[in-house]
């Protein structure tokens, strides 16, 4: 008899989401970091004031708090009593984090960041790595909970699961 | 002896065509500035408010300035004080004010000059835009603007300023920050 492949899929992701819960090594990241004000340096930047997009290219560099990324191009989304959206392109976006208890800064990298301006939760999609000390963690797509430097999920963007998590392994 | 004389004429001669040839020179000179048309006013106005409107009778730009002084000889005029109102179908106005503006014979360059302010007001669903700047250069046939100068502008609490601009007046508006791009944005925890 075969087995429900809903079912299946389903229980792969729990088991995935446990493991990275319970991913040792990942130390809480600073709570604070996503309520600090955002910069971006970057050569030019181009409003469009109907959309309600800023896009900025050439050498871009975003800071949050300990936060720091760095792009080809950043789009900021702002609309009228919404929170602005960021969105980040490069070949590859690179991401870096402190955490609170020492233990060192969280790195990462992928094709495209996509965050909300005061939100936990940062998407980082396409070839996407996030390094902590010997810890590595590789995806498609990896959901990285930025208030708690937790990795949430991870999954194929072709839709086979193809998460390879190593721990202490060579850098 | 004879030769001492001829030399000596000779000598008077040169120095007399030199003399006649800078003379000429000079009165050609004189005539040349006396025939320059002096850069004269032939009219101003003041309290000068005008409203240009589109095909279909709605404003589309209004002008406003203290004093508008128009010069004969190169149809140009000049404007104190000008604020411009560009009128957009469903959003707010834009409003442009400078300390003074240029506008050319041929109305194809308008500059506004010392500090310029252009802002836009919220709206339900616009944001606010507030942009101070230096030294606009206007194409008005073309609906274009730039400047070289330092760039501020600001939205609600959230700020760019960078050096350089240009914008595109055709509906949508595009403004397009040129170098050295500083973004801050405050996060609503």
């Amino acid at each position: 008899m075969k087995s429900n492949p809903k079912h299946q899929h389903r229980a792969r992701w729990f088991a995935i989401t446990l493991l990275l819960l319970l991913f040792p090594g990942i130390a809480p990241a600073l709570q604070s970091d996503k309520d600090q004000p955002i910069y971006i340096e970057a050569d030019a930047v181009d409003i469009d004031d109907r959309n309600g997009t800023s896009i900025y290219k050439g050498n871009v560099v975003l800071t949050q708090g300990s936060i720091v990324m760095t792009a080809d191009q950043v789009t900021v989304t702002q609309h009228q009593e919404q929170t602005d959206q960021i969105e980040a392109i490069g070949s590859p976006v690179t991401f870096q984090q402190d955490t609170d208890n020492g233990k060192g800064t969280i790195k990462g990298r992928a094709k495209k960041a996509e965050y909300s301006a005061n939100g936990e939760t940062l998407n980082m999609i396409g070839d996407a790595i996030l390094i902590q000390g010997k810890d590595t963690f590789k995806s498609d797509r990896i959901v990285y909970d930025r208030a708690r430097a937790i990795v949430k999920a991870g999954a194929s963007a072709k839709g086979k699961e193809r998460v390879r998590v190593t721990i202490g392994g060579k850098k | 002896m004879t030769e001492q004389k001829n030399l000596i004429i000779g000598g008077m001669l040169l120095l007399l065509v030199v003399v006649t040839l800078w003379i000429a020179r000079q009165s050609m000179q004189e005539e040349a500035e006396r025939t320059t048309p002096q850069h004269r006013v032939d009219y101003y106005l003041e309290g000068v408010d005008s409203t240009l409107m589109d095909l279909s009778g709605r404003p589309s730009k209004r002008l406003v300035a203290n004093r508008m002084t128009h010069f004969m000889d190169d149809d140009s005029t000049e404007l104190e004080s000008p604020r411009m109102t560009l009128y957009d179908l469903d959003r707010p106005p834009w409003h442009v004010r400078s300390e003074t503006g240029w506008l050319s014979g041929d109305g194809e360059v308008l500059l506004l000059q010392g500090e310029v302010k252009i802002d836009r007001f919220a709206a339900p669903g616009v944001r606010p835009m507030h942009i101070t700047t230096r030294d606009l250069r206007v194409q008005p046939r073309d609906n274009y603007v730039e400047t070289d100068a330092e760039v501020h502008a600001r939205s609600n609490q959230d700020r760019i300023d960078a050096k350089g601009m240009q914008i595109w007046l055709q509906q949508p508006i595009r403004i397009k920050l040129l170098a050295n791009v500083r973004g801050h944005y405050e996060v609503e925890p």
